[in-house]
């Protein structure tokens, strides 16, 4: 996303944005400071524009909170659909267990993420809007021949035809969990969209990290990262969203 | 000069054996028929106490089979309050013989039944064990198919056991009137109704021994060496629909299983009778090893009870048995929390 804004940074000259990126686990460990900050644990942190020094941003300072992925995503209801199944589905696990079962699991997998924690803690600051966008789905090239473990739940999700049960499910708690915390659920963009589990090739390829403010190109096999094509078009999303929200 | 009394142990007489001791020094009081190894796999069922036996079991290293273990996302009191860890299936509490043979006869047909699931607030309880996903599920279809599965799990656990401890609860029961079915509780407590549906049963020593025959008949198409360890569950009954007083009703019901298991017992070098149910009842306790309720058995009593089992089963345990880290046991018991589930206490609710 913040490649992706350097690409379309010059198209909306009315919005200025600000980036905060960590590893998940450590943005577990935001807090609220002073009771008008949001502060992010200091390991790995990149605040661009660069703040050295600094570990926090003051939601009074911003108009809306932009959250994009942060482990909040479809990923979260198929480790679930790993072992565990229910009526409904196609493909029976080694688990059966009730349908509000699975959503309770889901649910209590997508709480725990850095997202939802990052927005609840943005909640206790301000009331602000919040926009979540999800972790994209991966991308259509995973489904071909190859031996990764992780894209073996997808692949039998798809085999099954468990595509729409599943995202249900995820829609289900997402739809939930918008009304409690208060934020706007913004979805992968349907242009983006191979099918309704997998991402067109075209946003995957490329794509780009960044690590201890270092670029770092993914591999050719990771099919989980998105390139700022993919994000351009979130942005455009996000952006027109939070004008709706704002009225900015 | 010699009569048949005269040889005998002190354990024959009730001087000896009985009254110059206390509920913590009987002695003599089991003999085991049959060894259990470790590698023996081990199913467990039956009315409330035999979770017990089964937990303890599992903490000394038997191999105590878990066909449904919970899944991973569950912490171990969500798993235990779900069904999950409490017996070999997710069964729940079985009470009486005629439906531990009846879930066996399910398990092998696939049957499901539609009227064994009652609506209740716009979910659906499977009322063969109601104590299993106590908050039931969202469709009619979804209980059927969750039920299904569980059955093909059951099929599962009885063709792949070489021991199976049944502990004897109940002799009354509720039965569907259409179709028979037995339950292990009243399903009208549940809806706190009188629906006519159901009518209430006390099994006849006949009936009991016929359907534990049959139990076993059935078990041994498929298992022809298993051997079968009974427990009468020293529980008295909650609550009464015979018309006698509970009292009374508790001790024709457990005279009833008592006696069928001496009978099983006696028929069979593969059935074993272990007497838990004398452990904690005898006179000689006083009353000691029941909580304040005088009905539930506390821990010192299952803890004596398990003692003298496996005192004689386990004479000799294996190194790494003995060994096991106390604090690793702590953890084990508190994990699986040793207040038994129990269905039947519902009825308490309805007591004036």
């Amino acid at each position: 996303m913040r490649l992706a804004w350097k690409r379309i940074a010059a198209d909306y000259p009315d919005v200025e944005s600000d980036f905060a990126g960590q590893p998940q686990k450590m943005l577990l460990n935001a807090a609220v400071l002073d009771e008008d900050k949001l502060q992010f644990d200091p390991f790995r942190l990149l605040l661009w524009p660069d703040r050295v020094g600094d570990n926090f941003i003051r939601p009074d300072d911003y108009d809306a909170l932009l959250i994009t992925a942060c482990s909040f995503g479809p990923l979260a209801v198929m480790n679930f659909y790993r072992d565990m199944s229910f009526f409904g589905l196609k493909r029976k696990a080694q688990h059966v267990i009730p349908r509000e079962r699975f959503i309770a699991a889901s649910r209590r997998a997508l709480n725990a993420t850095a997202a939802m924690h990052i927005c609840r803690t943005w909640r206790q600051l301000s009331t602000k809007p919040v926009v979540v966008i999800p972790n994209p789905l991966p991308s259509e090239t995973g489904f071909g021949e190859n031996d990764q473990p992780v894209m073996e739940i997808w692949k039998q999700c798809r085999a099954h035809g468990d595509e729409e049960a599943l995202l249900g499910v995820f829609a289900s708690v997402t739809a939930a969990f918008e009304t409690e915390f208060g934020f706007t659920f913004l979805p992968q963009a349907d242009i983006t969209r191979h099918g309704p589990i997998s991402t067109k090739p075209l946003y995957c390829e490329n794509a780009v990290s960044v690590l201890n403010r270092t670029e770092i190109s993914h591999a050719a096999d990771d099919y989980f990262h998105m390139n700022d094509i993919y994000g351009e078009v979130m942005w455009q999303a996000a952006i027109s969203k939070i004008r709706e929200l704002t009225g900015v | 000069m010699a009569n048949p009394y005269s040889n005998l142990p002190s354990k024959s007489f009730w001087k000896t054996a009985v009254s110059e001791k206390n509920a913590f020094n009987l002695e003599n009081l089991y003999e085991k028929k049959f060894e259990i190894g470790r590698a023996d796999r081990i199913a467990t069922a039956g009315s409330c106490f035999a979770q017990h036996v089964g937990t303890n079991l599992h903490l000394r290293g038997f191999n105590v089979v878990d066909v449904e273990p919970a899944p991973s996302y569950l912490s171990a009191a969500e798993a235990r309050d779900s069904g999950y860890g409490i017996y070999s299936a997710r069964y729940g509490n079985v009470y009486t013989v005629r439906q531990m043979l009846q879930l066996l006869t399910d398990a092998r047909s696939a049957t499901v039944r539609d009227e064994d699931f009652l609506l209740k607030n716009d979910r659906y309880i499977d009322l063969l064990r109601p104590g299993i996903e106590s908050a039931g599920y969202d469709s009619l279809e979804e209980a059927k198919y969750n039920r299904l599965s569980h059955l093909e799990h059951v099929v599962e656990l009885f063709s792949g056991i070489d021991v199976f401890v049944f502990t004897f609860g109940l002799t009354e029961a509720w039965i569907n009137k259409v179709s028979g079915t037995v339950y292990p509780i009243c399903p009208d407590t549940l809806t706190d109704t009188t629906s006519g549906n159901y009518r209430f049963h006390n099994f006849t020593y006949d009936e009991i021994i016929g359907d534990f025959r049959a139990l076993q008949a059935l078990l041994r198409q498929s298992l022809p060496e298993l051997r079968f360890l009974l427990t009468v569950s020293p529980v008295p009954l909650t609550a009464t629909a015979s018309k006698n007083h509970v009292l009374v009703a508790t001790t024709y019901s457990k005279a009833v299983l008592r006696a069928v298991c001496g009978a099983l017992e006696a028929e069979s070098a593969s059935v074993d009778y272990f007497p838990s149910f004398e452990v904690i009842t005898a006179s000689l306790t006083r009353g000691v090893f029941y909580e304040p309720n005088l009905r539930a058995v506390n821990p010192t009593g299952v803890s004596r009870a398990m003692a003298v089992f496996f005192g004689e089963l386990d004479r000799n345990p294996p190194a790494a048995a003995v060994g096991r880290p106390a604090a690793t046991a702590a953890e084990d018991a508190e994990a699986r929390k040793e207040e038994v589930v129990c269905e039947e206490i519902l009825l308490e609710a309805f007591a004036r």
